[in-house]
């Protein structure tokens, strides 16, 4: 057909190319809409020169039986039985062949008795798929392909059964390695009018949040609780030990040393949860002139691992098998606590690639493992801190009233240099989120606006993005 | 305000004993006579203490946890001890001096010494044969035959029936309470014994009755399989409290249904090995998905774990099953295969269980449970114009571990805390 003009953007262009298509071949366009043998053969034909694209862009957050326009047919899929009923085999030219087990359908079906649409949830139970699986039937009729079981015939729509194909390692890895992060070179920056009233703003920001781990929001006003403004755009507030929002100035004998006005370390909060704080906002009300020092220093921990990773595996992985406890007790203060839990600094996912940092070294308490481990672990200890105090990847700032800094808690480090108040004052509020909203809010707002981003990986212990 | 902190916590330190502030100070026992020395030129420290075996601690270990206030400031217990004195470290010296082992070192950073309390060598031992393995094994729960129960009034007035009570969720996983007011959102109150209520999108407190467009299946009158609650997040919702407002007699059914997963997966384990290992290999995603509506965010949340967790000794430390939100499998087609031939077979082995207790629930009983590890069902019901109101909340796993470590330390209880299953390698 020599059209080329064919894009992933232009969904009518399929139709606009039969349409040529027909007007030489001398053929009323209406013809080729009807499925008639000829313009079966036709749009075959033109699929093996096409990708197999979906017609129609469909909106992922609704239902697969929502949209009312039908694809014209010749989208390029074919379907039939494979390994004696055991498996459903979904033909496309571009992407090939994609199978799917009799037991997986049954139990993903999309008809709307085993599908409630609206909850998204399976009404398909584990003893629904007890039974015989075997697939007797396979149609593809109006882009929905018709599965019969022996008591049961399955729906799905064409696109969605692409879209959700294991068969091929490659695109499931690819699939993945989408959700890869990146790394920022200088500090991301939002502002705070643009985050707050528009869904463009919200959405830079979160982008940065999640892309690159970190973004500072500047332009907002100093006041207490205008990070309980930021924290409405993202999820609902995360209570630690410190309570809903949480104050960082210096006071007499702190139970935390950021309650003072030392320097702090490279670190990450709250490891002695199951699920740390994810999202941390630091809003800086007061940094009087005077006070000197207390400059906020953010380092993606991320890179520092893969570089350990690259240059010294034995390390990279004794921090991924021998666990670390740690622990806040305290038993002065009103509220006693005595938590503890104990993991690996680095845990990896299915594909090996890391899905969980946690690294706090003042918060961290005796290990316990083998003898012949423990000189193991230090060497690997050591040169990881090294690494991650000498790294160039640190972003150093000095955050001004009303400037707020928001940053991944579980990827980031965090640490400060020391400062002297010289009569003035240095006050940070704060607060967290967890992290799995960082990944479902951006879901949400790049459907919403049309982006078709895809989530980076936000190191929350997935075994896979 | 200030002052009034300091005094407070000077007033503090006059009523609690130094040794239940924290773990590195005395603990005023007598101590065994002990002996210790310097070996493998600097790297190690041996201690003998009579009749027990020898224990050996790294020079670069102590270092590390020194507890002097220079390392680990008084107040707030942090390890400052940075990287740079653990290089080019020796033990100099160790000497035994009542109660403690006065150590010094040599390093790249100049010299330190540090006085260590021996019982808390001791209790950080990791040399003697079997002390990894036996903590383990402390740490493993019990499995209840009956339903355990306790009184509302017996808790909140006694401070021991509280704690066993506490002990009842930790060790067992699962509580009934009796004799609860009936009274809107009273277990508010018995989450305050634990903790804050977690807030979750059910804000604090949610009501389980049936409504028109549910954006979850527990609103409705429907049956609930065995599943655990919220499996979609990575921290999900640690302990349940399911509190009965009301349930008229004319209702049919709605029985709720509690087993224990821990026992029927270690019982996979021992029977089917093979796959076992399948389900602590190849994760399933949970999902949860719903638009905008009657106050709630959207969300498209999305987590994938496998059922089974296990840690560094092959411990079972966490547990996930929320059959309602599952997303279709993301895993190869071998894997595919492997996991609905395990995923079915325990999901039958739950179904069958002889460990399942049926309970009918009465106004003013409250069931307690660990989400990580005990799972719930509800039988479909008729209203027959009846009412059955079932309020619940939830409270944060950490926060019930570190109240139950705070109140057996408070009591002097020598109990050793049971695993919550929150995927901790250590409970």
């Amino acid at each position: 057909l020599g059209d080329r003009q064919v894009s992933g953007m232009f969904s009518r262009c399929a139709t606009f190319s039969v349409y040529r298509a027909s007007k030489s071949l001398f053929l009323p366009a209406t013809s080729i809409l009807k499925p008639s043998s000829i313009a079966v053969r036709l749009i075959n034909d033109y699929s093996t020169r096409s990708n197999c694209q979906p017609l129609i862009y469909r909106d992922p957050t609704k239902s697969s039986f929502d949209y009312t326009e039908k694809a014209v047919i010749g989208s390029g899929f074919r379907v039939s039985t494979a390994d004696d009923g055991k498996k459903l085999k979904l033909i496309c030219k571009k992407d090939g062949e994609m199978r799917y087990h009799g037991v997986w359908l049954r139990h993903n079906c999309r008809c709307p008795e085993c599908y409630a649409h609206a909850a998204h949830n399976t009404t398909v139970r584990p003893e629904h798929l007890t039974g015989d699986n075997k697939i007797l039937a396979a149609e593809l009729k109006d882009d929905i392909v018709h599965v019969t079981f022996h008591n049961h015939t399955a729906l799905y729509p064409v696109d969605w059964l692409k879209e959700h194909a294991y068969s091929n390692p490659d695109i499931l890895y690819r699939k993945h390695k989408e959700a890869e992060p990146l790394v920022a070179k200088s500090l991301p920056v939002s502002d705070y009018n643009e985050v707050v009233h528009t869904k463009e703003g919200q959405y830079k920001w979160l982008r940065q949040l999640n892309f690159y781990g970190v973004s500072l929001i500047k332009n907002g006003p100093a006041d207490r609780n205008t990070v309980r403004k930021i924290a409405d755009r993202i999820g609902y507030i995360q209570e630690s030990v410190y309570g809903e929002l949480f104050h960082v100035k210096t006071i007499p004998d702190p139970d935390n040393l950021s309650y003072s006005s030392n320097d702090l370390i490279f670190h990450m909060d709250l490891l002695y949860d199951e699920s740390p704080g994810g999202i941390q906002m630091l809003h800086c009300i007061n940094n009087d002139h005077c006070v000197e020092g207390g400059e906020s220093i953010i380092l993606d921990a991320y890179p520092v691992i893969k570089q350990l990773r690259e240059e010294y595996p034995e390390y990279f992985n004794t921090l991924c098998t021998l666990p670390v406890p740690y622990m806040k007790i305290d038993y002065v203060d009103e509220k006693k606590y005595d938590m503890k839990f104990a993991r690996p600094h680095i845990t990896l996912d299915k594909y090996g690639e890391v899905s969980a940092i946690r690294w706090n070294p003042p918060g961290q308490y005796a290990i316990s493992v083998p003898e012949d481990k423990v000189e193991e672990y230090y060497t690997a200890f050591i040169q990881l801190s090294k690494m991650f105090a000498e790294s160039d990847l640190k972003m150093v700032h000095r955050l001004e009233p009303g400037e707020m800094m928001t940053f991944n808690n579980r990827r980031m480090l965090h640490g400060r240099n020391s400062f002297k108040q010289n009569g003035g004052l240095r006050h940070l509020q704060g607060l967290y989120i967890k992290a799995d909203f960082l990944r479902s809010k951006f879901i949400v707002l790049s459907n919403e606006l049309g982006k078709k981003e895809h989530t980076k990986r936000v190191f929350i212990d997935n075994m896979f993005e | 305000l200030i002052r009034h902190k300091m005094w407070k916590k000077l007033f503090a330190r006059a009523i609690f004993q130094p040794s239940l502030r924290y773990c590195s100070l005395s603990y005023s026992t007598v101590a065994s006579s002990c002996n210790t020395s310097v070996t493998e030129d600097g790297k190690k420290l041996h201690l003998v203490c009579d009749g027990e075996r020898e224990r050996r601690y790294h020079g670069i270990w102590l270092r590390h946890n020194c507890r002097c206030p220079q390392c680990l400031p008084v107040y707030s217990q942090q390890n400052i001890v940075h990287h740079s004195h653990l290089v080019d470290l020796k033990l100099a010296n160790a000497k035994v001096e009542g109660n403690h082992v006065r150590v010094d070192w040599n390093s790249a950073t100049g010299d330190h010494s540090c006085n260590f309390d021996i019982e808390w060598l001791k209790k950080y031992d990791y040399t003697t044969p079997g002390i990894h393995e036996e903590r383990k094994k402390n740490e493993l729960p019990l499995v209840a035959e009956s339903l355990p129960t306790m009184k509302y009034d017996d808790i909140m007035s006694s401070t021991e029936t509280y704690f066993e009570w506490m002990k009842q969720i930790n060790f067992y996983g699962i509580s009934l309470l009796k004799n609860v007011p009936t009274i809107d959102k009273h277990m508010i109150k018995v989450c305050e014994k634990i903790a804050e209520p977690q807030i979750s999108a059910h804000q604090d407190v949610f009501d389980l009755i049936a409504v028109d467009n549910p954006t979850d299946i527990g609103y409705t009158n429907d049956d609930l399989y065995l599943h655990m609650d919220s499996n979609y997040f990575e921290s999900p919702p640690g302990i349940m409290i399911l509190f009965c407002l009301k349930f008229d007699d004319c209702i049919e059914g709605g029985e709720s249904t509690f087993l224990d997963a821990y026992p029927v997966v270690e019982e996979l384990r021992r029977k089917h090995p093979k796959h076992f290992e399948v389900l602590t290999r190849v994760p399933y995603i949970n999902h949860r998905i719903h638009d905008s509506l009657d106050g709630l965010d959207a969300v498209r949340h999305k987590y994938s774990a496998p059922h089974i967790s296990l840690d560094h000794h092959n411990q079972v430390c966490g547990i996930s099953w929320s059959p309602h939100h599952h997303a279709p499998l993301l895993a190869t087609e071998k894997e595919v295969e492997e996991y609905y031939e395990a995923f079915l077979l325990l999901s039958n082995m739950f179904d069958e269980s002889p460990l399942k207790i049926v309970h009918k629930m009465k106004p003013g009983e409250a069931v307690v449970l660990n989400n990580h590890r005990v799972l719930h069902a509800r039988n479909a019901f008729k209203t027959n114009g009846g009412e059955r109101h079932i309020q619940g909340s939830y409270v944060n796993v950490d926060f019930f571990r570190s109240k139950f470590a705070v109140l057996s330390k408070q009591l002097n209880k020598e109990v050793s805390i049971k695993h919550m299953f929150n995927r901790s390698f250590v409970a």
